[in-house]
């Protein structure tokens, strides 16, 4: 009783929701590019923490809405069609471990729905998204210009002449994590003109483009 | 603020939802429990995989029989186990030791295979452990004839699960010949052959390369060919191998057709391998054009006319080369330093008064150390050791980290009874020798 009638509780709960889902957004482009088999184990262990919070959330408030979304149906039809094939798959394991990252991304993408709903949420995940960008494009500079500080992201196995990688172990892997956060970063244009702002945005934006193009 | 109270919700006794909750962190906590472990396999595996990458294979082979307890189901980390046993049997120096190290690779792969039984490195690496086994009793007990140990069925159960892999196929060929079993060596190198015809440039080089395999290896090319794998290396390899055996008309006529498949990935080398086709068949004036091609796509013009002045000098047609010089630098606009390949080509023609007056012009234009280099080159030539002596001094202030320009200097200086710098010149040669 004291549980759920505890609103500082929910909040608290609904906050370190948030922010698990915040990290994940921030640790897996750092993890070059969560590639590797501990990075997916971390994501495992963070979507885990965030659905654990979540459903005991939902438990404790007796709320059991469902948000609907108009990929709810391909979504059923996907799990559907891999469920079938790891069922008759020739190698169950591999199968296994990739039906489970599968249904990773899927509570992932309802744990977003679900907790990120209103207007300033949105913007804050959008900021996440593209501070990631910036730091991303900023430190790849950087590391071009052979003034990494930092030994951990320096990869001499690999050899990539001189695209640029920045923390991921792939320059595509790069180009594309930009190719996402650059429409989010163009939207911003959008909520207004202000001189100093649009200046900053501008030269986000270009920072990012040129990584894209150059990674 | 409260949530509201939801009287849709399907549990509405706090009894049960208390309990609900109870249970869902109860099986969260015991898959954390189980990702943690995971993740400290893991972890154990990627410093394996980094100290192995610097060749660590002690620290290694620790960091592996951790996180192969942490993680037995994992067949990445037996595998790596596998390869940490083989190379440390590599170091061992006796054969006793490196007999264990590979028997335990062999068991860290087996046990990779029986995890997954479709993964062909698994096979693969059972194969190698199994060949230096083979090899290790042979040494150990040279009474038997027969060996327990049976690499073949390895090599094919990896080619099997891995048909187009090529490493496989390399190490199945290799190992076919060292056991004289000829008839399915031809048979395998006709396969990777067909499969991939770049693969000819490899088995040409290998220990076993002779005319009966080369024959088996142009049986693959042309089955490539047929049945139109990889039809720009497959032509491109066939025509190599017609040069190989002088008939140029057949490397031609095969290396144009090879040029005509993916013609966006024609780059001035092609141009000028068949430009040198022509020449070597003596078609100087179908040479011309493949020749100019490449130079216009090119993107450094003096690199590539080097190399022409090579494949005509090779011709001994440095003549026919003057001429198509002059001629490139009437249509083309050639970079400062391609006069000094003209330079050189009517040094080849004992034209020196000519190519001395050029190089001249060049270095009043511009200082060039190789100008100078030739020019004492040219002095040389025609044994004015002052004239000589002073060029390639100003070719050595220009460049002084270059060996050869040290070098001429030295003997310049030796022809002119100047010992003392002479050997000075020459440390400084040998210093900067590559």
């Amino acid at each position: 009783m004291i549980l759920s009638n505890n609103p500082q509780l929910f909040i608290a709960m609904r906050h370190v929701l948030r922010g698990s889902l915040f990290a994940l957004l921030i640790f897996t482009p750092l993890a070059r590019g969560s590639v590797q088999p501990w990075a997916v184990t971390v994501i495992e262990m963070l979507t885990l923490f965030a659905l654990t919070l979540f459903l005991t959330g939902r438990c404790l408030a007796r709320q059991w809405q469902w948000i609907k979304t108009p990929l709810d149906k391909p979504i059923i039809v996907l799990l559907g069609v891999t469920l079938f094939s790891t069922a008759f798959s020739l190698h169950k394991q591999t199968s296994i471990q990739s039906f489970i990252l599968l249904l990773n991304y899927l509570v992932l993408f309802y744990l977003v729905i679900n907790t990120v709903r209103t207007r300033s949420q949105f913007r804050q995940l959008i900021y996440v998204i593209i501070s990631v960008a910036v730091f991303l494009a900023v430190f790849g500079l950087f590391k071009n210009f052979g003034a990494n500080p930092f030994p951990w992201w320096e990869y001499a196995e690999l050899n990539y002449g001189d695209r640029l990688m920045s923390t991921f172990g792939c320059p595509n892997h790069l180009a594309g994590y930009m190719e996402m956060a650059l429409p989010l970063l163009l939207s911003l244009f959008l909520l207004g003109f202000r001189p100093g702002i649009t200046f900053i945005l501008g030269y986000l934006t270009l920072l990012c483009a040129g990584h894209g193009t150059c990674s | 603020m409260m949530p509201p109270d939801n009287p849709q919700s399907p549990i509405p006794n706090p009894q049960s939802r208390y309990a609900l909750c109870a249970l869902l962190l109860l099986l969260s906590a015991f898959a954390m429990v189980h990702l943690s472990l995971r993740l400290m396999g893991q972890a154990h595996y990627h410093s394996a995989r980094e100290v192995l990458r610097d060749g660590y294979f002690g620290l290694a082979r620790a960091q592996l029989e951790k996180a192969e307890h942490e993680q037995p189901g994992d067949p990445a980390i037996h595998k790596a186990l596998g390869r940490v046993y083989f190379e440390l049997g590599a170091l061992k120096p006796n054969a006793q030791g490196a007999s264990g190290f590979a028997r335990k690779s062999r068991e860290s792969y087996t046990a990779a295979a029986a995890i997954n039984p479709l993964d062909a490195q698994s096979a693969y690496g059972i194969a190698r452990a199994e060949v230096r086994l083979e090899e290790l009793y042979r040494y150990l007990h040279p009474e038997n004839k027969d060996t327990p140990h049976n690499p073949a069925a390895h090599f094919e159960e990896a080619i099997r699960l891995r048909p187009n892999g090529i490493l496989y196929r390399y190490a199945n060929a290799r190992y076919l010949h060292r056991k004289g079993r000829n008839h399915e060596l031809l048979s395998s190198i006709r396969e990777l052959a067909r499969i991939y015809p770049p693969s000819y440039y490899y088995l040409r080089k290998e220990a076993f390369w002779s005319p009966t395999v080369k024959e088996a290896c142009g049986e693959g090319l042309e089955a490539a060919v047929n049945e139109n794998i990889s039809p720009r290396s497959a032509r491109m390899a066939l025509s190599s191998m017609a040069a190989g055996d002088q008939q140029w008309p057949a490397a031609i006529l095969l290396y144009k057709e090879a040029l005509r498949y993916k013609a966006f990935d024609n780059r001035p080398g092609n141009y000028i391998h068949l430009g040198g086709l022509y020449l070597k068949n003596g078609q100087f004036i179908d040479a011309r054009p493949c020749f100019f091609r490449a130079l216009n796509m090119s993107r450094s013009r003096d690199r590539e006319m080097a190399r022409l002045y090579h494949l005509y000098r090779k011709q001994k047609q440095s003549d026919r080369f003057e001429q198509f010089y002059r001629d490139a630098d009437r249509t083309l606009i050639l970079p400062a330093g391609a006069e000094i390949i003209l330079a050189r080509t009517l040094m080849d023609l004992k034209q020196y008064n000519q190519a001395g007056r050029l190089l001249t012009e060049l270095v009043h234009k511009r200082p060039d150390a190789a100008a100078y280099y030739w020019l004492a080159r040219i002095a040389q030539a025609e044994k004015e050791w002052d004239a000589m002596e002073l060029a390639i001094q100003k070719a050595t202030v220009l460049e002084p980290e270059n060996s050869r320009y040290h070098s001429l200097f030295s003997w310049a200086l030796k022809r002119k009874k100047k010992f003392k710098r002479a050997a000075e010149e020459a440390a400084l040669a040998r210093k900067f020798k590559k």
